[in-house]
């Protein structure tokens, strides 16, 4: 099994954890016709896949990483990249993928580590078995990469928040049962001390979902905006302390990286695969077109790509376990992963010729899903500018 | 070199070049006089971890523990007799 454990650099937490994460990613194979049913229609449509999804749950994998008091599996940061790296070359659904990705950082993550003991109790089950699917709230109108430029204010009213403002590109809004919304909590306080995390239930008065949106790619993983027009939510909703949200996100997106990523590393292994196959397998000037260099050349850039990307995610993941900060570490990670999945994919349908052009392959579904990994968790140019910036400039 | 110096010395240079370390008082707001904003946080955070050899977890990612000379190293040194306990 070509996994994260295959990268060269594997720490010993890694190692030494328990068989459970190698037993259920093993099994995972058994679901492969399950979470690909009828993908194709859906990417070409725009449509979430619920059969898929239920088929997710079914396979446990919405419980990743809540605990198992609450019907989890706790698993650590390897062991979920290591399932979700599967999850990757199994599942061509990449929406799929995005979609148990983004429910899993974006309210599991936080409610775990940061959540009361009721919080917890109250949504930690319901997101794990998948009942309640999960999003967050980041992003708005005039607030995306410079995300604490955010205007969507909570203030405290008796037992209460009140939540007013607008965010926009939340993924899967639509279907989410529960969001975790990030708000200006103090005006006079900057990114650190003036923002917090609240869960919030997608039925509360005030709180209303857009249309979904169409994309360019990741097309069965819906997306939408949100209206936030003075929410009550009660206060024992808030995520950690008043103020906090700052570290909340910033450990959340550490998460994100892995998670989404690691999807993406088992998405660009199997495209390596089905690339060798078809070089080795199609026949040009008498020959297998893999015996030319121009073909065999681009096959080598991707497999090192793709165990660079392993070395990159394996070092997210042990500085997640370790609990360190890895700024650098996690915005590396991120932008090396996302630009190389963009390239294999692209280098997949140059292999494929006409063939990996045509939507009824499905190649080049690769490339278009590839694309928002520029942009979101992050962008490209932003991700540089903080690597610059850890390294002193 | 002291903690202190070494910790006065990367904050002016990385954030402060235009004061010397040892006129940085040590219960200077570094946060609300803009010294050090979120990404410095980060920085400071990496440098922490590299130099005193010790872990920060995601919950410590607080502006009031790096709010001053003063505050840091009370958490240097917190992390010190923790992992010496």
């Amino acid at each position: 099994m070509a996994a994260i454990a295959s990268a060269a650099h594997r720490d010993a937490a890694f190692e030494t954890e328990p068989d459970l994460a190698a037993e259920l990613t093993d099994g995972l194979d058994r679901w492969a016709d399950a979470f690909n049913r009828g993908w194709a229609e859906d990417d070409w449509s725009g449509r979430f896949g619920e059969e898929r999804w239920r088929a997710l749950c079914a396979a446990g994998l919405t419980g990743l990483v809540s605990g198992t008091a609450f019907g989890g599996l706790g698993l650590s940061a390897h062991q979920t990249a290591r399932i979700l790296e599967r999850l990757g070359t199994i599942c061509h659904d990449g929406g799929l993928g995005f979609t148990l990705a983004s429910h899993l950082c974006s309210t599991c993550i936080p409610i775990e580590r940061f959540g009361s003991s009721p919080l917890k109790a109250r949504y930690l089950h319901g997101l794990a078995t998948g009942t309640i699917v999960g999003a967050h709230a980041i992003t708005e109108p005039d607030s995306g990469s410079d995300a604490f430029a955010m205007r969507t204010r909570m203030l405290r009213d008796g037992d209460d928040y009140v939540v007013s403002g607008e965010k926009c590109f939340v993924s899967n809004a639509p279907i989410a049962g529960l969001f975790v919304i990030y708000a200006r909590s103090d005006p006079d306080k900057g990114a650190l001390g003036g923002f917090s995390a609240l869960a919030v239930e997608r039925d509360t008065p005030g709180l209303s979902v857009g249309r979904s949106v169409r994309k360019m790619g990741l097309r069965t993983a819906p997306t939408a905006d949100l209206h936030l027009d003075d929410v009550r939510v009660p206060a024992a909703n808030l995520i950690g302390r008043e103020g906090q949200g700052y570290s909340i996100l910033d450990y959340v997106m550490k998460w994100e990286v892995l998670s989404v990523f690691a999807v993406q590393l088992g998405e660009m292994r199997r495209r390596l695969t089905t690339a060798i196959a078809y070089a080795r397998e199609r026949q040009q000037f008498g020959v297998a077109i893999g015996s030319f260099q121009a073909v065999s050349h681009r096959i080598a850039d991707m497999h090192i790509r793709i165990e660079s990307a392993a070395n990159w995610l394996a070092r997210v993941a042990a500085a997640v376990a370790g609990g360190g900060g890895a700024s650098l570490e996690t915005a590396a990670a991120k932008l090396f992963i996302s630009e190389a999945n963009v390239a294999t994919a692209l280098d997949a349908i140059r292999i494929h010729g006409g063939a990996g052009y045509m939507s009824e392959t499905g190649i080049e579904a690769g490339l278009r899903d590839a694309v928002g990994g520029l942009i979101y968790s992050g962008t490209s140019d932003i991700q540089r500018n903080r690597i610059a910036a850890m390294l002193g400039l | 070199m002291t903690q202190s110096a070494t910790l006065r010395d990367f904050i002016c240079a990385e954030f402060a070049p235009d004061l010397k370390p040892g006129e940085l008082p040590a219960d200077l707001d570094l946060i609300d006089s803009g010294i050090i904003d979120s990404l410095g946080v980060l920085k400071l955070v990496a440098f922490l971890e590299g130099r005193f050899d010790i872990a920060i977890a995601p919950e410590e990612l607080d502006a009031d523990l790096y709010r001053t000379i003063d505050s840091i190293e009370a958490l240097i040194a917190g992390k010190r007799i923790g992992s010496a306990a």
